[in-house]
């Protein structure tokens, strides 16, 4: 009897163990199953951002253009695709991301089209990150200065 | 003394496991809360980058107020080299040929996007499930645009809005 009990003795400790790690797995399966949420909110954070990266591009683009209808370039200027890239930061000087325009201005003679593709870029080009594209087609027709064609999160077309 | 110790590791762990469940529920219930709140955005995003994009606002008319939005904006999937053929139509790569009319209104309790090009039937598309819609323009032809959506969520009605400028 005595003996029986000795190889008893430690049953208790073992289950509590192999409770734990079962329990411990279960925990660590459920926070797993999460992991993909989490993943969706920051790509929906990261997309927004973006977003707001590509309207903040045209929006450059827009007064630019609208103070100098042959922005970069001038009249004489034959150079028909241009592309530049703006880093933008928060008031604390972190950066948020950037965006690129891309500027066609081979329909600005014969259509009076100015087309514009502006990609916002969230977070900082070595992250894995969010793009955002809007392609917009501008009138420079005088009195009739204004986009007339605004697509959003397109594919880039330029 | 080995009973108690197991007991309080058991207790721990099942503490620990407790929380985890309550936290995981919490995240869950945010988490469905966001998702619906994206379906939401993503209806007024859809609307307001129609009115960014329309080249006309039929209705309501300026400095009124309705309960459908109606607008036309170039068909998005002509590229620009089709809309400038010169040789089959026009230069003028905004012709009303070129052109769709979209139509916002509910519709049993559904807020649908209608897209009609020409005399061809409209593709209705279902965004959310609404009680109403309200549409705003205030500031003349090329003013502002309110959008206001009442959606009926499981305690509460909200209303979301947002406003587009018209280009």
């Amino acid at each position: 009897m005595r003996e029986n009990f000795r190889q008893k003795r430690g049953f208790l400790l073992i289950f509590a163990l192999l409770l734990t790690i079962l329990i411990t797995l279960i925990a660590l399966g459920l926070l797993g199953l999460r992991e993909g949420s989490y993943a969706s909110s920051r790509a929906a954070i990261n997309s927004i951002q973006a977003r707001s990266l590509a309207r903040s591009g045209m929006g450059d683009i827009w007064v630019k253009l609208s103070k100098d209808p042959f922005y970069p370039g001038g009249v004489g200027d034959d150079q028909t695709l241009f592309s530049f890239r703006e880093d933008v930061t928060d008031q604390a000087n972190n950066p948020v991301g950037s965006y690129q325009v891309i500027l066609d201005r081979s329909h600005r003679l014969t259509n009076n089209v100015l087309r514009i593709e502006c990609t916002g870029i969230a977070g900082q080009l070595d992250e894995k990150s969010s793009h955002f594209t809007i392609y917009a087609e501008l009138s420079t027709l005088p009195g009739d200065f204004r986009f007339k064609v605004w697509q959003e999160g397109t594919s880039p077309k330029l | 003394m080995e009973a108690m110790f197991a007991f309080m590791l058991v207790f721990m762990i099942l503490g620990a496991l407790n929380q985890t469940l309550i936290n995981a529920a919490k995240v869950r219930q945010n988490t469905a809360a966001m998702d619906q709140a994206i379906e939401e955005f993503h209806a007024l995003l859809t609307i307001k980058s129609d009115i960014e994009a329309a080249l006309t606002l039929a209705n309501p008319a300026v400095n009124s107020t309705g309960s459908r939005l109606v607008l036309n904006r170039v068909n998005p999937d002509l590229p620009f080299t089709d809309r400038i053929d010169s040789v089959l139509g026009s230069a003028d790569p905004f012709e009303s040929a070129e052109q769709l009319t979209i139509t916002y209104e509910i519709q049993d309790g559904v807020l649908k996007r209608l897209v009609k090009q020409g005399t061809s039937p409209a593709v209705v598309q279902r965004l959310i499930p609404a009680q109403t819609l309200r549409v705003e323009r205030t500031g003349g032809a090329r003013g502002l645009v309110t959008v206001s959506l009442s959606i009926e969520g499981p305690r509460v009605t909200k209303t979301r809005v947002i406003k587009a400028a018209v280009r």
